[in-house]
């Protein structure tokens, strides 16, 4: 086993005895498991949809969703995968929907609007929350599935492997979906974004 | 642990996603350490200057009331989906129990006929397989319309007209010089 995959069983087996208290019907190991997942459910939720009362309303959606699936969780599968399998769909989804009732157009979207002014003194919290806004806007054109590929590879650093088998799709499409979802946000940073260096210089 | 020379030289194939998953771990915990470096990857990638997004965390005030939707969605569902892994079992041993007294009971009903040299009733007969129900009076009528051996004796042959149970008629025809 390379040292990746010892990583990944260390860590998880913690986490398995979790699962298997859950699966007998302990809402305190459920808890305690949902706690430690929280926080990264809601940001891949909220990079995917932009919108934070979505990925809120999708974060609860998931865990209502394990609770009722964990009985059905077999020992040898990767949690991980399965779990965030559900938050990439749900997301997706979510998405589309709101595409369809916003007629086509989503509400983020309009990157010709002018985007959010940066204080060169600014903290750095509130750079990345300024950083957040400009993802959101730029981001919003690509379609669902290169966006969650981007932020699953890009902001989150699952690996390809990893991301092939939550999206169930095969490594070259993931390769395929990035270079695309790059491609876009890279000349749409140049186009209304050129103050990224100096922006980057300021951290 | 590699240093930024070592960076530098992987740093077009970690932009073209060519490295193992070990090599851009490792490459990705050096630029989250080291400021020169990740500059000079945003400006060749500016696409990874999201990379930045990964550090949020929303602070607990946020996640007041959390809880009380997705508790209010399944506080009902807590005892049933443990008791539905209780009722399959109990389900399950049930039938499984009904089971094997079924089959139990057959055969020693089966064996018990045999040992007191009765036909096993569990064995049904020709007549009575159409699923009539019939009366002794008829059943008992049948049954002596039916024998299985006819012997029919002539001065040199010796003839035998067998109805089998299946209704098939077989004869057999023996000479003086056959004694059975």
């Amino acid at each position: 086993m390379d040292k990746l995959g010892e990583r990944w069983e260390r860590g998880n087996e913690e986490e398995w005895k979790l699962i298997e208290r859950c699966q007998r019907g302990e809402w305190q190991a459920f808890e305690e498991l949902a706690e430690r997942k929280r926080q990264r459910i809601f940001w891949i939720a909220y990079q995917i949809t932009g919108d934070e009362e979505g990925a809120l309303e999708i974060t609860q959606e998931t865990f209502i969703k394990l609770w009722r699936r964990i009985g059905r969780f077999q020992p040898g599968r990767r949690f991980d995968t399965w779990l965030y399998r559900m938050v990439v769909n749900g997301s997706i989804d979510y998405f589309r929907k709101r595409k369809r009732v916003a007629g086509g157009a989503s509400p983020v979207e309009g990157v010709a609007e002018k985007l959010p002014s940066i204080q060169p003194d600014a903290e750095k919290e509130l750079l990345i929350k300024e950083l957040q806004k400009i993802f959101n806007r730029l981001s919003s054109r690509l379609p669902p599935k290169q966006r969650a590929t981007f932020v699953l590879r890009e902001i989150h650093g699952f690996s390809i492997k990893e991301i092939a088998k939550i999206m169930r799709a095969t490594q070259s499409t993931v390769r395929n979906n990035l270079w695309l979802a790059k491609q876009f946000l890279r000349q749409q940073i140049k186009r209304h974004f050129p103050e990224y260096l100096t922006w980057i210089d300021r951290r | 642990m590699k240093d930024c020379k070592e960076i530098a030289a992987l740093m077009d194939s970690y932009l073209r996603d060519e490295l193992s998953e070990e090599e851009t771990r490792e490459i990705e915990k050096h630029l989250a350490r080291c400021p020169r470096c990740y500059k000079v990857v945003c400006s060749r990638e500016p696409s990874k200057l999201f990379s930045l997004l990964a550090l949020q965390e929303k602070e607990e005030r946020f996640w007041e009331g959390f809880w009380s939707k997705v508790k209010g969605t399944i506080e009902g569902e807590r005892a049933p989906v443990y008791r539905l892994r209780w009722s399959y079992r109990v389900i399950a041993s049930v039938a499984a129990g009904l089971l094997i007294a079924l089959v139990a009971t057959f055969s020693w009903l089966h064996f018990h006929q045999a040992e007191q040299g009765e036909a096993p009733s569990l064995l049904t007969e020709p007549w009575k397989e159409t699923g009539e129900v019939l009366s002794p009076d008829i059943a008992e009528e049948l049954e002596s319309r039916y024998p299985t051996i006819d012997e029919m004796d002539s001065p040199d042959l010796r003839v035998y007209n067998l109805l089998l149970e299946d209704q098939t008629k077989l004869i057999l025809v023996f000479g003086p010089e056959i004694d059975l």
